[in-house]
């Protein structure tokens, strides 16, 4: 048992180290090349963790050959279009101007059905109000809908309005982020004026953000039950 | 550039330590059958206890590897060349020579196969 244990460990720190190097969108939307990649590192990981009679390279190599695989492909795709046209292919135009294009729907096996459940997930009902629908290389549908049919925009009401700023964490569940305070131009002794205005220990903040137009928000911790 | 460059170098790696791996199985395979293969033709001659000094030779040189053995063979795999050497031994014991050729012959097949196994023919791939 204890050697599923060290195991366990060994192969969960190497998958963490191994989808991190892979990169974000392994996390997030993935690519066909990277799906596959996925579910072959959990089923490698598995084999060894449970069965102690096979040798822990077992696991380890085929992981890190995956990992060297998807860098190599990752790094291609980014500099050759051909490769990434084979790899991942492109992206598909299932409406265009209006049109719903059914040889496209028929080529990447969807059906009507399957169209409609993504756009009432996009939040369209009415297929006539869409201008463009494009199924992406992850196989997700992005929409976009003819302009008198779409949310009205700050700029179409004439307005103007000021520019956005993200509010940047400087303080979380008590620690200060310093890296992100000297982003922001700012330093500690700004953080102790704000936090003796607030009345707070820095020890009591959840979250404090701040942007670079000075908007402060701060969240108290809540006192352990 | 540099990604493809790392990532090949990580490759050759592992293509390094797979190739060293199957050579060392390989090597401690050849050196422990050889010396069975010795105790063989001690056996054939009649000389019962020095057929008994190369078997235990051969069985020490196989624990003293059992570390390395360990992380690249299945356990089973490893572990059932281990459990050929008492009866061996037994049989030397008892001077029972036909006893212990037929044993000895079984162990240097297990030892055979374990060094073949891992190697990149197109049967062990397919």
């Amino acid at each position: 048992m204890f050697i599923s244990l060290f195991r366990t460990v060994i192969l969960y720190v190497l998958i963490i180290a191994t989808v991190r190097l892979m990169g974000k969108r392994q996390i997030g939307e993935l690519e066909p090349a990277e799906l596959v990649a996925a579910i072959l590192l959990s089923d490698l990981a598995s084999v060894p963790m449970q069965d102690i009679g096979i040798p822990l390279l077992s696991g380890v190599i085929p992981i890190l050959t995956i990992l060297v695989m998807e860098l190599i492909t990752a790094e291609l795709t980014l500099r050759s279009v051909r490769f990434r046209r084979l790899f991942c292919g492109n992206p598909v135009f299932l409406i265009l101007d209006g049109t719903l294009d059914q040889k496209a729907m028929a080529k990447n096996q969807l059906s009507l059905d399957e169209l409609r459940e993504c756009l009432r997930m996009n939040g369209i009902l009415d297929l006539s109000q869409v201008q463009y629908a494009i199924l992406e290389t992850n196989g997700k549908l992005t929409t976009f809908l003819y302009p008198e049919f779409s949310p009205l925009t700050a700029k179409d009401a004439g307005k103007t309005t000021a520019p956005l700023e993200y509010p940047m964490p400087v303080v979380s569940d008590g620690r200060t982020l310093t890296d992100n305070l000297r982003k922001l131009g700012l330093d500690e002794g700004w953080l102790e004026k704000r936090l003796k205005k607030a009345s707070l220990e820095r020890d009591r903040v959840f979250l404090m953000t701040a942007t670079k137009g000075g908007k402060v928000e701060i969240i108290r911790r809540e006192a352990a039950t | 550039m540099k990604r493809i460059l790392l990532s090949l170098l990580l490759m050759a790696l592992i293509l390094g330590l797979c190739v060293w791996g199957t050579d060392r199985v390989s090597e401690i395979c050849r050196n422990v059958s050889g010396l069975l293969e010795q105790a063989e033709t001690r056996c054939c001659l009649g000389d019962y206890e020095g057929a008994e000094r190369l078997t235990l030779e051969a069985q020490a040189l196989w624990a003293k590897h059992e570390g390395f053995l360990g992380t690249t063979l299945r356990h089973t795999e490893s572990d059932d060349v281990g459990i050929l050497f008492p009866p061996l031994l037994s049989a030397l014991r008892q001077e029972d020579g036909e006893e212990f050729e037929l044993r000895s012959l079984e162990l240097r097949a297990t030892l055979r196969h374990l060094s073949r196994m891992e190697a990149p023919y197109y049967f062990n791939v397919l």
